[in-house]
């Protein structure tokens, strides 16, 4: 039955990529389900090298807080698919073998039993982002599963490419951004760019101070800078 | 000339032509020398002793030609000029073409053409077609001294690498025309994390909301016929004029 519908989700998806059609017209939480992840998120690489959110299930769910946390430290397997451009399994976060490669991230107090798969979008010998299923449950992902996902990649990656640029550049003033595609931590910058003025550093050291602080104080990141810009927390220049 | 039939390690050369053939989406992909390999292996691999090839657009307008040696690369360049020739047919109607330059039909066909291959020593000339199902997108010409013209299992070999070719070819153009719509929308998020970014800076330095440390932004840029992303840019790296930026209110930018 699923099986089935996941497949006229993948075909109608197919469809809508070739018409021209970006990731709005893909809906997170039904891929997610269909995909039998409880979370579900695709990340672009920023020139930098920094991934940035773009589209995905909804930020209270289970899957962001973990990937907001992968952005944070800079460790975990969305991290690595984007640098190695190869596909990053963690069965279970909380076993050895997790905690040998991301001990960081495995030892963090919101870190729960999750199993993460990260798949590389790939453009050749690029890597544009990366796409990435969060589950509540341990275990391995099945070679069916891997090679839904591995579906779904290629299609977002078609609907990726067919985001007009415009959209994603400037907010029109009065208009909300559309909620689907578009930069989801803008706050975030907002809030980097609030603090590196108040503290007279640079933007990117302040955007470390606001991972570090959301970090050592268990507190997801857009709270942090929510905060921020309300004038509601004072960071100092040190941790 | 080198005449590759018959002598040793000629599957393993055959092989090797075809992967080399594949290998298209590679970071410094060159198109010129990527055509310059085919003809390499064409003239190795087959009995002729130059070989020649062009790409040309949809509208069938040249985009590049090359060669096995200097004289023939201009041979398929003079093909366009002269409007004629076996490896612009060839292009052009998506169809192999297999010619005896001493019949009579071809001096005709085409003479400066014809003229030219046989003062250089050539008494063949052949052309496969660089296509792959309704895409024609160029031609391989093959130069034969040979009397007559072209052994069919030649011919056959020589669609075999343009074929190969082609769909390397086909291939690198896909991902080049994915790889700019990517950088377009790359560039597109970097601009708006700066964006962000010199939002939260100028709201905070000077006591505006976002939204209007945006509006200001944005007639400031407009004002000095700059682009918000550079002037965004500006602000972030400590280049702008904050207060400047924010006296861009309405009434002094009218």
């Amino acid at each position: 039955m699923s099986r089935d519908e996941l497949t006229r989700f993948l075909t109608r998806l197919r469809r809508a990529a070739d018409d021209g059609r970006d990731l709005s017209a893909a809906s997170a939480a039904t891929a997610a389900r269909l995909l039998s992840v409880q979370g579900l998120t695709l990340s672009l690489r920023a020139t930098s090298g920094a991934l940035e959110p773009l589209w995905g299930t909804s930020t209270d769910e289970h899957a962001p807080g973990l990937e907001e946390l992968q952005y944070t430290l800079g460790e975990g397997p969305t991290v690595d698919a984007a640098r190695t451009g190869h596909t990053v399994i963690a069965a279970d976060l909380t076993d050895r073998a997790a905690a040998e490669r991301w001990p960081v991230l495995t030892a963090a107090p919101t870190s729960s039993p999750h199993a993460v798969i990260a798949v590389p979008l790939r453009l050749g010998v690029v890597t544009a982002g990366v796409l990435t299923g969060y589950r509540t449950t341990p275990g391995p992902f099945t070679p069916t599963q891997r090679l839904d996902l591995d579906a779904f990649a290629r299609i977002a990656l078609n609907l990726l490419l067919n985001t007009p640029p415009r959209t994603l550049a400037v907010p029109r003033p009065g208009t909300a951004p559309r909620p689907d595609v578009s930069l989801r931590r803008a706050q975030v910058h907002r809030a980097a760019g609030f603090l590196s003025s108040r503290l007279d550093i640079t933007v990117e050291d302040a955007l470390l101070r606001l991972r570090a602080h959301a970090f050592s104080h268990d507190r997801p990141l857009a709270d942090v800078a929510r905060d921020v810009l309300a004038d509601r927390l004072h960071l100092t220049p040190d941790v | 000339m080198m005449s590759g039939t018959g002598s040793a390690g000629r599957e393993e050369r055959l092989a090797a032509a075809f992967i080399e053939l594949a290998d298209t989406l590679v970071d410094n992909f060159d198109i010129l020398d990527f055509l310059h390999t085919l003809t390499e292996h064409a003239v190795d691999l087959l009995r002729v002793e130059a070989a020649g090839v062009i790409l040309l657009d949809a509208r069938g307008r040249l985009v590049d030609a090359t060669a096995s040696d200097e004289t023939t690369r201009l041979l398929e360049l003079a093909q366009i000029q002269w409007e004629e020739g076996p490896c612009r047919d060839c292009a052009r109607g998506g169809r192999p073409v297999d010619a005896d330059l001493k019949d009579a039909d071809v001096r005709q066909r085409w003479p400066r053409f014809t003229q030219w291959a046989l003062a250089r020593g050539f008494t063949g000339v052949a052309g496969v077609p660089l296509r792959l199902r309704a895409e024609v997108i160029g031609a391989l010409n093959l130069f034969h001294i040979a009397s007559g013209v072209l052994s069919p299992g030649d011919l056959r070999l020589g669609q075999a690498l343009a074929d190969a070719a082609t769909i390397g070819l086909l291939q690198h153009r896909a991902v080049h025309d994915r790889t700019v719509l990517h950088s377009q929308i790359r560039s597109a998020q970097d601009s708006r994390i700066v964006l962000e970014r010199a939002k939260g800076l100028l709201a905070e330095h000077t006591g505006l909301s976002l939204d209007e440390a945006f509006t200001r932004m944005r007639r400031h840029a407009r004002l000095h016929r700059m682009l918000l992303t550079d002037l965004a840019t500006a602000v972030v790296d400590g280049s702008a004029s904050l207060e400047e930026i924010a006296r861009s209110s309405p009434t002094s930018a009218s």
